[in-house]
This record gives structure tokens, C-alpha cells and sequence, in this order.
């Protein structure tokens, strides 16, 4: 028997139905064809809302199909940051809509999931650094927090490796600054910079851009064994977010006001002023 | 030669140059920050991205600000480590003389000397954000002062 478990409630019991044979037989047969569907029971696959599906599998004959592919017998599917299962997680969820599900609201709770898949196609992916990338220490700061440089290098700054003491600016370099505070005005910026989204032949900084809506912008960038690091303005660089914890998802972590996550930046070697 | 070229446009000011470099290869600083000419100058360090807005302060203005901080009676808090969002006022003296505030905590710097003030009814960050409104465009201001009025 296969469960599935749309994991989506904080304080209420996550819906469950269990998948018909054929259902389970279809799930194993997607997931046979690409096997990084599945992720571990501990994986980060979001924080408030829609996390993906957890799934049990029982070894009877309805899960046949499953246990001779020698699949877990609990693991996870979906989520968040996982934009790969977007379709086997749509999937999922159609199996919920013909069963009888133990909710008051069962239209308006999987409107929600179904929002949240939907969501998931726009995260460009967690770690996706480039195959040649550059990184420099994750708790040695001092280049950057010497008193003769501190008040004078911002997030874009650390974030480029460039320390021009100037405050760098998003656009500044190439003569065209940015002029409104959106994801895409500030990402346009970059670009014109030198920053682009795909990764670079050579050698990558992996960086990425978040927005305090209508306020401020706010860099991070990959450092050694996969810590963000960040220097929000004029204070110390760091590796850890607003709560004291170390940075391992730019996405999660306590961003204070830069509520959104505008995507990641591939850039080396770029002028910025 | 294309350095010599480089120091000389440099020093003469007619290239924007600013001497940093990239992590594993530090190299000075070329150029300072400006002396504070007026008599005070008021910064707010809440960004990260963008230069923290700043103004003068009118003669009248910076003393009354000394004069507000000396009022207070010494304390031992010192000012946390915020991270992203609003970290404080900066006050600058001409006379060297610099204090950070944030909250109910005011630290006074001048020269070798720091000195922590208790500020319980937070009327040194009132003054400078009631100060602040003048200066800063409507929408900032609103920014500002939700952040300051967060629990």
C-alpha cells in the first residue's frame, strides 16, 4: 500500500489517501525513469505552506509495482525547491481529488498544493553551483571588515569580490544604474555588469539577489562547504542570517525584510564600481 | 607603462579610482571619506544594498544633539549585532566626535574613548527620526520609522 502525505500544515494533521494499485504502479514508474525525485525524509523542501508529499509504502500487492523497484519504503517527493517533480507532483495531487480526504475545506487546501507546484517551476534550484566555481573562505572575513574598509564596501561588493571601496552599485560600472527597487530592475543591473544566469566556462562566483520590497537590495555568495556568506551594508561580512544560523539556503534563511528571492547570479572577474 | 598611466590619471582625480582588489590580494585604500565640514551629520544604517541616506545637521541641531546625549546616564548594554534591516543612527561631530544609536542603547566615540549611555526612552532615536522626515523621501521615511517602531 502507498500513502501519500501532502505535507502543508503546520498545527493541523497533514492530509492522507492511499494510491490505487495502477496509481502506484504509474508513481513507481516515474520514479524508476528518474530517480532524483525521491528526496530524504530530512530534506529541505520548504517552510510555511506547501512541502512537497511524503510517501509510505507498505509491502502489499498494491505496491507491488514499487517494492520490485526496490524503492524506499518512506521518502519524500516534491516540495519547494524540487521544480524537477513539478509534474510527478502534480501527479500526486490529481490521486487526492477522487479520495475521500478528512478535511472541511479540501477544494481550497489543494488549491493551495497545487499553487505551491506551481510555484516550485520558479526556483532556479538550491546549490546550483557552476562546475568550475570560485570560493573563498566561509569564516575568515578580515579582508573585508578591517576598519579601513568596512563602512566602505556593501552586500555588492562582497558579493562580486571586489572591494572598490566605492559602496558598489548594481550598474554603476557599465553607466546605467538601476532605477527601481524589483527583482528585475536591480537583476537588469547586474547584468549589464557582467552577472548572468547561466554558468560561465571559466571560473563562476555563484551569487544571488534578494529585494526588500520597495527599499533596498541585498546580495549573498557561495562560499567554501556550501555556506553563503553575506556583508549587509556598511556592517561586518558573515555566515550566518538574521537568526545567528549558518547560511546552507539563501532561500530559508532569516533575510529580516528582503522578503523576496529574486534567483541566482553567475558572474568572475567583474567590474563593478 | 599602462600602470604609470593608471597611477598618474589616478592621483590626478580623472578617473573614478578607488583601490580595493579581490579577496587574496589586498591592496590599500586609495581614497578617504570626506571630513565632516558641516557642523554634524546624520546617517541611517538600515541598508545594505544602497548608500545609508544621510544630512546634515544645523549648528543648533548638532549641539542640541551632544547636549541630549550627554544627558544621559551611562550604561553597560551594547548595541547587537542586527544584521539585515535597520542597525541605528550615526551622528558625526565635527569635532571627531561620533555616536551610534539604536534603540535605547547610545555609544559616543571620540578618539580612543567610547562611552556606552543608557537611553530607556529611546529620546535620542525619537529626536533623530523626528529629524529624519524632513530629509528623506516620504516612502523611506515610512520604512524607517515602521522599523524603528518594531518590537
Amino acid at each position: 500500500m502507498v500513502t501519500v502525505e501532502l505535507d502543508i500544515f503546520s498545527g493541523r494533521p497533514n492530509p492522507r489517501w492511499t494510491l490505487s494499485r495502477k496509481e502506484a504502479n504509474a508513481l513507481a514508474e516515474r520514479v524508476r525513469a528518474d530517480p532524483s525525485l525521491l528526496l530524504p525524509m530530512d530534506a529541505d523542501t520548504g517552510g510555511l505552506g506547501y512541502r512537497g508529499f511524503i510517501l509510505t509504502v507498505q509491502d502489499t500487492p498494491a505496491a507491488e509495482g514499487w517494492m520490485r523497484a526496490g524503492l524506499p519504503s518512506r521518502v519524500r517527493l516534491g516540495g519547494r525547491f524540487q521544480p524537477g517533480a513539478m509534474e510527478s507532483s502534480a501527479f500526486l495531487l490529481h490521486t487526492a481529488e477522487h479520495s475521500r480526504l478528512d478535511l472541511r475545506d479540501p477544494g481550497e487546501v489543494l488549491g493551495v498544493a497545487e499553487e505551491g507546484i506551481t510555484m516550485s517551476s520558479e526556483v532556479q534550484g538550491l546549490y546550483a553551483a557552476c562546475a568550475t566555481s570560485y570560493y573563498t573562505t566561509d569564516t575568515d572575513f578580515s579582508f573585508w571588515n578591517a576598519s579601513a574598509y568596512l563602512t566602505y564596501n556593501n552586500c555588492y561588493n562582497y558579493a562580486s569580490n571586489s572591494r572598490t571601496n566605492t559602496f558598489a552599485q548594481p550598474g554603476r560600472a557599465s553607466g546605467s544604474m538601476y532605477s527601481a527597487m524589483t527583482c528585475a530592475n536591480v537583476g537588469a543591473a547586474a547584468t549589464r555588469d557582467g552577472w548572468q544566469t547561466a554558468c560561465r566556462a571559466d571560473n563562476n562566483l555563484n551569487v544571488c539577489l534578494v529585494i526588500w520590497p520597495n527599499t533596498d537590495y541585498h546580495w549573498y555568495r557561495l562560499a567554501v562547504n556550501g555556506h553563503w556568506c553575506h556583508k549587509p551594508g556598511q556592517t561586518a561580512a558573515r555566515n550566518y542570517d538574521n537568526s545567528l544560523n549558518w547560511i546552507t539556503n539563501p532561500e530559508t534563511c532569516d533575510r529580516g525584510g528582503y522578503t523576496t528571492f529574486c534567483g541566482y547570479y553567475r558572474g568572475f572577474n567583474l567590474t563593478v564600481s | 607603462m599602462a600602470r604609470a598611466l593608471w597611477l598618474v590619471l589616478c592621483g590626478a582625480g580623472v578617473w573614478g579610482c578607488a583601490a580595493g582588489g579581490t579577496q587574496d590580494a589586498p591592496t590599500p585604500a586609495r581614497s578617504e571619506r570626506s571630513e565632516v565640514m558641516s557642523p554634524g551629520r546624520v546617517s541611517v544604517d538600515m541598508f545594505s544594498g544602497r548608500e545609508p541616506p544621510a544630512w546634515a545637521l544645523t549648528t543648533d541641531e548638532a549641539q542640541a544633539a551632544r547636549e541630549l546625549v550627554k544627558s544621559l546616564p551611562v550604561g553597560t548594554h551594547r548595541i547587537p549585532d542586527v544584521g539585515l534591516g535597520y542597525r541605528g543612527f550615526d551622528v558625526a561631530w565635527a569635532d571627531g566626535a561620533h555616536a551610534k544609536v539604536y534603540r535605547d542603547v547610545v555609544v559616543l566615540s571620540q578618539g580612543e574613548r567610547t562611552v556606552l549611555y543608557q537611553d530607556a526612552g529611546r529620546k535620542m532615536e525619537q529626536w533623530l527620526l523626528t529629524g529624519a522626515r524632513s530629509h528623506l523621501a516620504p516612502e523611506l521615511f515610512v520604512a524607517l520609522e515602521s522599523q524603528v517602531q518594531s518590537p
